[in-house]
């Protein structure tokens, strides 16, 4: 009696017990497509509980990631010894460019500050820096971004741009307490203001998820040639006008691709870019022409 | 007097079942590590879809589906994905390993690694889909094909030292459930 009770009991718990864990599967999975729709219907709401994930994640992806950077430059330092002789001789043709350079930006920087002076223009203010190191990198295929091991206390805020010596690689879209995430330019999701050098027109840097970006908004009689170069307009106010993001690298079917100047691949370190864009106190002052003075 | 050997064993037994959970959470944050290479980070093999399998498979009881969704939340989080993409990822890939637990039984790990390999794609392209309709447009293939094809080829490089954890610290289960 009692065997065949045990026998009946496990015959009956065997598929109540599968039956849970398909339903329990179905539960999980809606919850998860559930999470993915409010998420893109409202982007903040998920930013919350990323930032408790990466936050407590933080020191350990911060510790793991110090051996993993030794090792990244042991073998860039054998390369670079490899290449040693090239590189000397690259070194050396470029310090006689930059001397010229340099000469150039001196007397440009006096003739500025005097011009400046004349026109007693209002100096915006000056950006400051953190440098932040890099602790983790997407790892998916179909996001661009990093992780700064920087956050809220360090005083990063949102929008910040990060750049490298060679030239900006994102902006900060999600603080943390102690650490940042950085939407690379290439992201499907990034837009940047931006203005071709030497011609002054204005477009936004669209990423697609590729190496390269997209010039979009560009005006329709635009003169673009490869080669040149896309500085950040600074316009919304929010980025600092003026950093170089890339170079013009392909114009096909009228569609602009835009090389990044920074080796996106490769970052180890970035610095975080603290600038107060042009407040608009004008408005407020009874001087009406002070209005016309404010930059737009 | 007792009691105490009995304490000591239960725990020790309780962190050897936490194991394939906690290697496998490892495993996620070392996805998200800048490594070498350049250009691996959008690349990088999905660690956790190994884990996920070879625990599903051979320690079912070990891997719950709760842990696998705190896991691609995790994997999201830390890669800036959409919250709950990962996740749908996944446990898609449990419940179609679950499925096939019996079949993989017994079987060489090539066997088991052309099994991983076929699900993988298969979760890979449902991955590709629910992304490109998040963002509502076709997203870039490659990167999804060379992720998925670095996943599989690393499956035994995580798969033999998880053999020696299952044979050495956990028991195998005897035989499938079912």
């Amino acid at each position: 009696m009692a065997r065949r009770n045990a026998g009946s009991l496990i015959s009956v718990a065997v598929p109540v017990r599968a039956l849970a864990h398909r339903f329990g599967l179905f539960l999980l999975l809606m919850t998860a497509i559930a999470l993915m729709i409010v998420g893109k219907v409202d982007p903040d709401s998920a930013v919350a509980l990323r930032n408790g994930v990466v936050d407590t994640a933080e020191p350990v992806l911060d510790a793991l990631s110090r051996p993993v950077e030794s090792g990244n430059r042991i073998v860039a330092e054998i390369d670079g010894m490899l290449a040693l002789r090239e590189e000397n001789a690259a070194l050396h043709q470029a310090i006689d460019r930059l001397k010229r350079w340099e000469l150039v930006a001196r007397r440009m920087e006096a003739e500025n500050a005097a011009l400046r002076g004349l026109l007693n223009l209002r100096v915006e203010s000056r950006p400051s820096f953190v440098t932040a190191r890099v602790i983790g990198d997407s790892g998916n295929a179909y996001v661009r971004t990093l992780l700064a091991n920087v956050g809220a206390v360090d005083g990063i805020v949102q929008g910040q741009a990060a750049i490298t010596g060679q030239g900006m690689v994102g902006r900060v879209v999600e603080v943390g307490r102690r650490a940042s995430r950085v939407l690379l330019v290439t992201d499907l999701n990034s837009r940047i203001p931006v203005v071709i050098e030497a011609t002054r027109q204005r477009a936004v840097l669209t990423g697609d998820n590729t190496e390269t970006a997209r010039l979009t908004f560009l005006p329709r009689d635009a003169q673009v040639t490869v080669g040149a170069r896309v500085v950040t307009s600074g316009h919304g106010g929010v980025l600092m006008p003026g950093l170089p993001v890339g170079v013009v690298s392909s114009i096909t079917d009228g569609v602009v691709r835009v090389q990044p100047l920074a080796d996106l691949g490769r970052i180890e370190y970035v610095r975080l870019i603290a600038w107060e864009g042009p407040r608009f106190e004008a408005m407020t002052e009874p001087a009406a022409p002070a209005a016309e003075e404010s930059p737009r | 007097m007792r009691a105490e050997p009995d304490l000591w064993h239960r725990a020790e037994s309780g962190l050897r079942a936490a194991l394939p959970v906690t290697l496998a959470l490892l495993l996620t944050l070392v996805c998200a590590l800048p490594l070498g290479p350049p250009g691996l980070g959008q690349i990088m093999p999905t660690l956790p879809m190994i884990c996920i399998f070879y625990w599903t498979v051979y320690r079912g009881d070990l891997m719950p589906l709760l842990a696998t969704f705190v896991i691609g939340i995790v994997h999201d989080s830390l890669s800036g994905a959409p919250l709950g993409g990962g996740a749908i990822l996944l446990l898609a890939l449990q419940g179609l390993a679950a499925s096939q637990r019996r079949f993989f039984h017994g079987k060489t790990i090539a066997v088991v690694w052309a099994g991983f390999a076929a699900l993988v794609a298969i979760a890979q392209a449902f991955g590709w889909l629910v992304a490109s309709l998040y963002h509502l447009q076709a997203l870039p293939l490659a990167p999804a094909i060379f992720q998925a094809l670095l996943t599989i080829a690393l499956y035994p490089v995580i798969a033999l030292p998880f053999g020696v954890i299952l044979r050495e610290l956990l028991q195998p289960l005897p035989a499938a459930p079912r």
